[in-house]
């Protein structure tokens, strides 16, 4: 018999190697052949974010694993399942206070940053009074000129209390999806996911504060990703294709190469 | 459970996608989740091929030197696939990706004699543009077809590419037929892939009645134009998926400049709440 584990590995080795334009039918074969890890692969592989309408208060919200119970999800807006849910998990009374201002505060947030998309937050309790929640943006691009592009931020935290102080732990995930196609160019697709991890320690003087400590985590962290992301895709994957084809005549750049090479030799000689 | 159709129809989709250079890591992988080796083996033998031979994978082969590109115009039958620099043929394995039992292989075609002037010439235009690029022309039923693939593989840090090209030149109707792809995988905590396709058709202003080294050199000097252009439109597109796409994504800063104060944020939207709890 195989090895649960080492199966689940395997699985996430896997969809780190396999194109991230195909993450949810990746996702599906893989529960088709492991099904007994089905919850496993959920939690661990990221995908897409996905948006409702909450029908209570008519705003959007976005799905994913840590808002799901059963089929059913919860609208940060309202805090109720749809569709229906009996015995449903929801955060505690004095959780959910501080999960509304994060949904107000990260809206602000992505209406600054983002200009537009759509943002939410949904906390669980842990043992001890501490808890743990994550932030969500999608951003979908506006489509003009033939690019389209689809940002999606998946932010983790977990907070341990200790008296006045509280550390945070944050895992932050950001899909960035981007498809052009033009005559000159045929198709090109330049997408996936990138992930990084970040521990503090900060004051929290009364428990609203945690959200501004998160808040200034998430915030730092998504910038650097940003230029992590640019770098990544703009420069680290272009340079490779400029590698793979010279743009240049070889021979030429070889030439030039050497004429340097002598420039500097011969400017060195007169130096000493 | 998944039936066994299911999981080598699985099995065969994924080793398909494997990225340049990482064919054995999706190999490993698949089988820890398949879980039976007698199933796969049997299974997954026609997706190895089909990737082998789309991807133009290259491989040694006994007795020659440098590497030689097996891809479907090179394919006698079976396990078998010619290489046409030195007329040999030689048995893939196409898991290990290797090569045996070499064995001499004339083709007997009327393009022969312009397929080896094509051959030579490609050669230099691809030591004139990548630095370590492989090709194969093959001649049949009038059509030569040149296949070009440069990989780069960097596992130690987390990158591996891929260009391929194809070309295809109809010695009766003079029109020409070329795809380009290439593929880059970065996996430094993370997972980031380009994927690009362009195809395109076009036609030799001199033809048939030329001597071979004319047609060869105007249909070698048809592919690097034609691939200059196309690297150029994959540069320009980066620049503007960057400038323009990203930036409309998510901005560097908001618009006031500054990092958001969220304490004043809190107070603003939502301090009465709080502060009555």
């Amino acid at each position: 018999m195989a090895d649960p584990e080492q199966q689940l590995d395997c699985a996430l080795d896997l969809m780190r190697r396999l194109p991230p334009q195909n993450s949810e039918e990746n996702l599906a074969s893989l529960m088709t052949l492991l099904p007994d890890l089905t919850e496993d692969l959920l939690s661990s592989i990221d995908q897409p974010l996905k948006v409702k309408t909450c029908e209570k208060s008519g705003k959007e919200y976005l799905l994913c694993d840590y808002n799901r119970d059963s089929n059913s999800y919860r609208s940060p807006w309202s805090n109720e399942f749809t569709p229906p849910l009996a015995d449903a998990t929801y955060p505690s009374a004095k959780l959910r206070k501080l999960e509304i201002a994060a949904n107000d505060a990260f809206d602000t947030y992505r209406e600054l940053y983002f200009e537009g998309g759509v943002s939410s937050a949904y906390f669980w309790d842990l043992e001890n009074g501490d808890f743990a929640g994550v932030v969500l943006i999608k951003k979908i691009g506006d489509g003009k000129g033939r690019a389209k592009g689809a940002w999606d931020s998946i932010h983790i935290f977990e907070v341990q209390e200790k008296a006045r102080n509280a550390h945070y732990k944050l895992t932050s995930t950001v899909m960035l999806y981007m498809l052009s196609s033009k005559a000159e160019l045929g198709d090109m697709n330049l997408s996936g996911s990138m992930t990084r991890q970040a521990e503090q320690d900060a004051v929290v003087d009364d428990s609203s504060m945690h959200i501004a400590n998160i808040g200034r985590m998430i915030e730092d962290m998504e910038t650097k990703m940003r230029h992590l992301l640019k770098d990544v895709y703009f420069g680290k994957t272009k340079d490779t294709v400029n590698d793979l084809r010279s743009i240049e005549s070889l021979a030429k750049v070889r030439k030039q190469q050497e004429l340097q090479r002598e420039i500097a030799s011969k400017l060195q000689e007169r130096n000493q | 459970m998944a039936t066994s159709e299911e999981k080598i129809k699985i099995a065969s989709k994924f080793l398909k996608a494997a990225p340049p250079g990482e064919i054995n890591d999706v190999f490993n992988d698949v089988r820890a989740l398949v879980g039976d080796d007698d199933l796969l083996d049997g299974g997954i033998l026609a997706a190895l091929e089909e990737y082998n031979t789309e991807e133009l994978a290259t491989v040694e082969v006994p007795g020659v030197e440098g590497k030689v590109i097996v891809s479907k115009y090179g394919h006698i039958e079976g396990d078998w696939f010619l290489d046409p620099k030195t007329n040999n043929k030689f048995k893939l394995d196409h898991l290990r990706q290797t090569a045996s039992e070499v064995e001499t292989y004339t083709v007997e075609d009327e393009i022969e004699e312009l397929r080896k002037v094509i051959e030579k010439d490609a050669e230099i235009y691809l030591g004139d543009r990548y630095a370590d690029g492989v090709s194969a022309v093959y001649g049949s039923n009038g059509v030569v077809t040149v296949a070009i693939v440069h990989n780069k593989y960097s596992p130690s840090n987390y990158w591996n590419g891929r260009w391929r090209s194809v070309w295809t030149l109809d010695t009766v109707t003079n029109e020409v037929k070329g795809v380009m792809k290439c593929k880059v995988h970065y996996y430094e905590d993370g997972n980031v892939q380009l994927e690009t396709s362009k195809e395109l058709d076009d036609k030799l202003t001199k033809g048939a009645s030329e001597p071979h080294k004319v047609i060869s050199k105007v249909f070698v000097d048809l592919i690097g134009a034609a691939e200059s252009k196309y690297q150029q439109a994959l540069n320009e597109s980066y620049h503007d998926l960057a400038e323009s796409t990203f930036n409309g994504l998510r901005r560097a800063l908001p618009y006031t400049r500054t990092k958001l104060d969220w304490n004043k944020i809190l107070t603003y939207r939502i301090g009465a709440e709080l502060a009555a709890k």
